[in-house]
């Protein structure tokens, strides 16, 4: 193609012309929607070499949704001829499905999936194994399982569950086989949203509560610490349209993502140091009165008693957790935060209740006192003009939002802190409850009650848990417990467990590993016993799962490849060899129905409609600031936290793994490094796919600042090692300027047949307040491939 | 009349579901992509955009002008169609093409071309990678229409060797046209 100075000179504009013109006007004219298509069909040549028939035609339709951890896009599939062959995004959503959804249609053919039982054949991480019959594998699971319970106990058999199907014939029915069983060790530990789930599930009294139907309502939006156009790319447009209603949209990164790039402000904080940023926004706002007294009077704790002596709130009735006391100004007494015709003190100052009292807003603040946006300039790298402004910005919005997704920021060690936080600055401005604002989460079937499909009897033992994070050290050290079985479904440990290198040799130890896959994934490299797993059209079933706004059905469109087996056939086999089979081996109708009947709906209303939306489409969360706590108010003070032994109140203190810490970790690795997604996968599931290597990265991008690169010798394209003392992980460097310098984007997901995971360097600390995972919080170093 | 894509560069953030509803809807074998998804970065001032391009149905179609066999004609509404039953892989028109539209199927020793969808078009459907679109960022319409839609945009103008049929509105931040850049590095 010429170049602009090579055209034509008679051109009536130039292109840049044009460009200049573009953004001049760059609210005009943009579509909305694509245009309608003609009814009118064009005329149709004799000659044409296009046939006009419709290949589709007529295929039978079915549907399904697509259930990693994600949107839950409702899927139709095509079926022709006995062969699923055209999967899109359904009518019935309210945004379309991805590239990923419309990849199942591939899957269900890919020639790579797994069609048989592998037996290990060679030392674990070959990839050599053999090929065995189902009795065989059934048999030598009864095998292994019979000889783990009787050389030690139940709680040597251990299995976990991912992410990676969300629908409720798969994790809830393990849960139910292995309890029928007797019980077994499963882990604990989340390795996304441990900060969402110990912060704001206290302060709000309930999570998953998304903001998503708002988004275009919001005349500002912080998204913090997270991609949407990556992670919500079925409604990220919802954000454009902020900034083309003319509100302001604000990604807070320590990378220029994606979702950056179409903001209106891009403020990149130090990774981890996020509770600091929003304590300086919220000292900010307090300062300058500009908090929403009447919103935090009428619907918060804030001027909640806390006795100083105790450190506890102060209840009326030490029975009822909803009887917090606050001052009455008018009376001068003491009275429950809900009576009647009171006007509450939020500061006690000058009464003579401050001697022996705390109000919650005081202890805030007193937390909040120590981050100017000075103080929080040099500790997050953020000037603190920028600092003042947002914290002006969100606080008097008409209507703002702070989108936190459970985003990157929260996989650091104050990433409970970090998301409390934002849970405060919402209550504070009153900025959640009404049209256009919130703290939006990642989902929202949990405002309806589901059922598991199979019941999960209770134990007479109190089985063990093991930290995902620290799973290595646990087997090897037998701590707490010997595992002679694990059990891997629905998941990948090896790409998506921290500090792959333990999690390799706990696998390798483990005598008898299970993988219960699709494909040959990066743990059933390392398994003793591959299964292989039906997918989605291949099996029926329901999602009714917190990342999206509807219960579905999941429709059987084909039979899945070779010899493949769903999770529920599967456990249900075994369940018959256990004298048990008869809880498992009940219609497909009745464990559907057994979980959505609990939301009111019935297995015939789903078979007709597919797919419900339980909280419609003008959905709000906490609508009209009601909140899901005992007292309806938001609670900022959180007693588990003073149980685990820290504040109970939000706080910040600098993270063990921070590069700017004077010790010999950080001088060794100089380098903050930050998790990535992408385009290619969720989590692992679909990053193998030939239809990703076609339209994506082929291998993992490292991405760096100019600056760091320059001095490692490092240029764009240079094949990378990314390393600390935990190990390696190997990729391209992309060098830019479109992250800060001195942090690095590592690439989540990728297999051991790629490459391996960045999972390879990431921290492993356990256990942080609220258990967050940490690898946000990773320092590293890079040089060039040798 | 010519029919022509237009492409919101502005918008556009590089989910590539385009791509793969093409690849699903034709169902096209691996390695053959009919629509391309390529990120931009820019340092200074920053911007990180994408553009989506498969064929634009040019004026004046190399692919046409070169192809040895004929498979190629231009439809009275302006689409660029190939029959690909006399096709015999000569790859004669991926090389003379700008723009990377044809793609190579190693497993028919073929190439393929968008069509925009000329089939589904006459039933009154939108081109699949419209359809698929989740940010509603891509069209299919007459050149006049989508040149009165976006007024300001650029249009692939006459000074282009084949007379592309595109409308871009493009990411104001951008210091050079998106399709410049993507066809260099295509060529690259």
């Amino acid at each position: 193609m010429t170049k602009n100075s090579e055209r034509a000179i008679d051109a009536k504009l130039t292109r840049r012309a044009f460009v200049g013109a573009a953004a001049a006007t760059a609210a005009v004219g943009l579509a909305g929607c694509a245009p309608a298509a003609t009814d009118e069909a064009p005329a149709k040549d004799e000659d044409l070499p296009v046939t006009g028939e419709d290949p589709y035609a007529n295929a039978e339709i079915f549907y399904s949704t697509c259930p990693p951890e994600c949107q839950h896009h409702n899927l139709k599939g095509y079926v022709v001829d006995g062969k699923l062959v055209k999967v899109e995004s359904s009518e019935l959503n309210d945004c379309a499905a991805c590239a990923r959804g419309i990849a199942r249609g591939f899957m269900c053919n890919d020639p790579n999936r797994l069609t048989v039982p592998l037996l290990r054949d060679g030392d674990k991480g070959s990839g050599k194994f053999k090929e065995i019959t189902w009795d065989e594998a059934f048999d030598l699971i009864q095998q292994k399982l019979d000889e783990a319970i009787a050389t030690d106990g139940n709680q040597s058999i251990c299995y976990a569950t991912g992410s990676g199907n969300f629908g409720a014939m798969h994790g809830p029915v393990a849960n139910a086989f292995f309890a029928h069983l007797g019980g077994a060790t499963t882990t604990v530990g989340k390795l996304c949203c441990a900060g969402v789930y110990e912060s704001v599930v206290y302060i709000y009294g309930k999570r998953f509560l998304d903001c998503r139907n708002q988004i275009e309502n919001s005349t500002y939006c912080i998204i913090w610490g997270n991609n949407p156009a990556i992670t919500k790319q079925g409604y990220f447009q919802r954000f454009e349209k902020v900034v083309e209603n003319g509100g302001k949209l604000v990604v807070i990164d320590p990378i220029y993502t994606e979702s950056a790039a179409k903001a209106t402000d891009w403020i990149a904080p130090w990774p981890g140091t996020d509770a600091a940023l929003g304590l300086a926004m919220l000292k900010t706002i307090v300062d300058e009165k500009l908090y929403d007294e009447e919103f935090l009077l009428a619907h918060t704790c804030a001027p909640c008693l806390v006795d100083k002596a105790t450190g506890e709130p102060v209840m009326e009735d030490p029975e009822d957790p909803a009887s917090f006391v606050v001052l009455d100004t008018a009376t001068g007494n003491v009275v429950r935060h809900d009576a009647a015709n009171i006007t509450a003190a939020l500061t006690l100052e000058g009464t003579p209740q401050a001697e022996q009292y705390n109000t919650e807003f005081e202890l805030i603040y007193a937390n909040a006192a120590p981050w100017t946006v000075e103080a929080a300039e040099a500790e997050c790298g953020v000037p603190a003009a920028d600092i003042q402004r947002i914290a002006r910005e969100y606080a008097t919005a008409e209507h703002a939002m702070i989108v936190h997704n459970m985003g990157g920021f929260m996989r650091t060690e104050n990433g409970t802190y970090a998301v409390a936080v934002g849970a405060y600055l919402a209550a504070f401005c009153g900025q959640i409850g009404h049209e256009g604002e919130g703290y939006s989460d990642a989902g929202g079937v949990c405002e309806v009650k589901t059922g598991a499909p199979i019941e999960v009897p209770n134990l007479l033992e109190k089985m063990p848990t093991i930290p995902c994070f620290k799973f290595g050290e646990s087997i090897l050290n037998e701590d707490p417990c010997k595992v002679n079985v694990f059990w891997s479904m629905t998941g990948s440990p090896m790409t998506q467990w921290p500090n792959t290198n333990m999690v390799r040799k706990a696998l390798e130890k483990i005598p008898f590993v299970i993988t219960v896959d699709e494909y040959l994934t990066s743990t059933a490299l390392y398994s003793d016993l591959v299964l292989p797993c039906a997918g989605i059209f291949e099996v029926d079933g329901v999602l009714a799962q917190n990342r999206s706004h509807w219960i579905q059905l999941m429709e059987k469109a084909v039979d899945a490849p070779g010899e493949a087996k769903s999770d529920l056939e599967i456990f249900t086999e075994l369940a018959r060899r256990y004298d048990f089979g008869d809880a498992f081996d009940v219609p497909m109708e009745t464990l559907i129905s057994n979980v959505i009947e609990p939301a009111g709906i019935t297995y015939e209303e789903l078979k007709e409609k597919k797919a419900i939306d339980v909280v419609g489409p003008d959905y709000i969360p906490y609508k009209d600031g009601k909140f899901l706590t005992p007292s309806e108010k938001a609670e900022f003070w959180v007693r588990s936290w003073k149980e685990e032994g820290f504040d109970p109140i939000a706080s910040y203190a600098r993270a063990e793994e921070d590069a700017r810490n004077d010790n010999e970790l950080a001088r060794k690795y100089p380098l903050f490094s930050v998790q990535q997604k992408t385009y290619r996968s969720v989590h692992s599931t679909f990053n193998n796919l030939e239809w990703m290597d076609e339209v994506c990265d082929q291998k993992p991008v490292v991405l760096m600042n100019v600056a760091d690169a320059e001095t490692r010798g490092i240029q764009d394209g240079d094949a990378v090692v990314v390393f600390n003392d935990r190990g390696e992980h190997h990729g391209v460097a992309l060098v830019n300027d479109l992250i800060k310098p001195g942090v690095v984007g590592l690439q989540n997901g990728w297999w051991e047949q790629q490459g391996g995971s960045s999972s390879y360097v990431t921290n492993d600390k356990w256990r942080t307040l609220g258990g967050t995972h940490c690898c946000n919080q990773t320092l590293v170093d890079v040089k060039k491939e040798a | 009349m010519a029919i022509g894509f237009w492409m919101n560069n502005k918008n556009c953030y590089g989910c590539k579901t385009c791509s793969i509803a093409c690849k699903s809807e034709k169902q096209l074998d691996k390695g053959v992509l009919l629509r391309h998804v390529t990120a931009i970065r820019q340092d200074d001032p920053r911007a990180f955009a994408y553009l989506s391009m498969a064929c634009n149905h040019c004026e004046e179609p190399a692919c046409m002008a070169n192809c040895p066999v004929g498979a190629y004609s231009k439809l009275e509404d302006g689409t660029v169609i190939q029959d690909h039953s006399v096709c015999i892989g000569c790859k004669t028109c991926i090389s003379a093409c700008p723009y990377g539209a044809p793609g190579y199927d190693e497993a028919s020793s073929t190439t393929f071309k968008c069509d925009g969808c000329y089939d589904r078009r006459q039933r009154g459907e939108l081109p699949a990678c419209v359809a698929a679109c989740p940010g509603a960022n891509l069209a299919l319409d007459d050149m006049e229409s989508l040149q009165g839609a976006h007024a300001a945009d650029i249009v692939s103008d006459e000074s282009s060797g084949t007379k592309p049929n595109f409308v871009i509105t493009v990411d104001a931040a951008l210091a050079e046209e998106p399709d410049d850049i993507v066809v260099e590095n295509h060529t690259a």
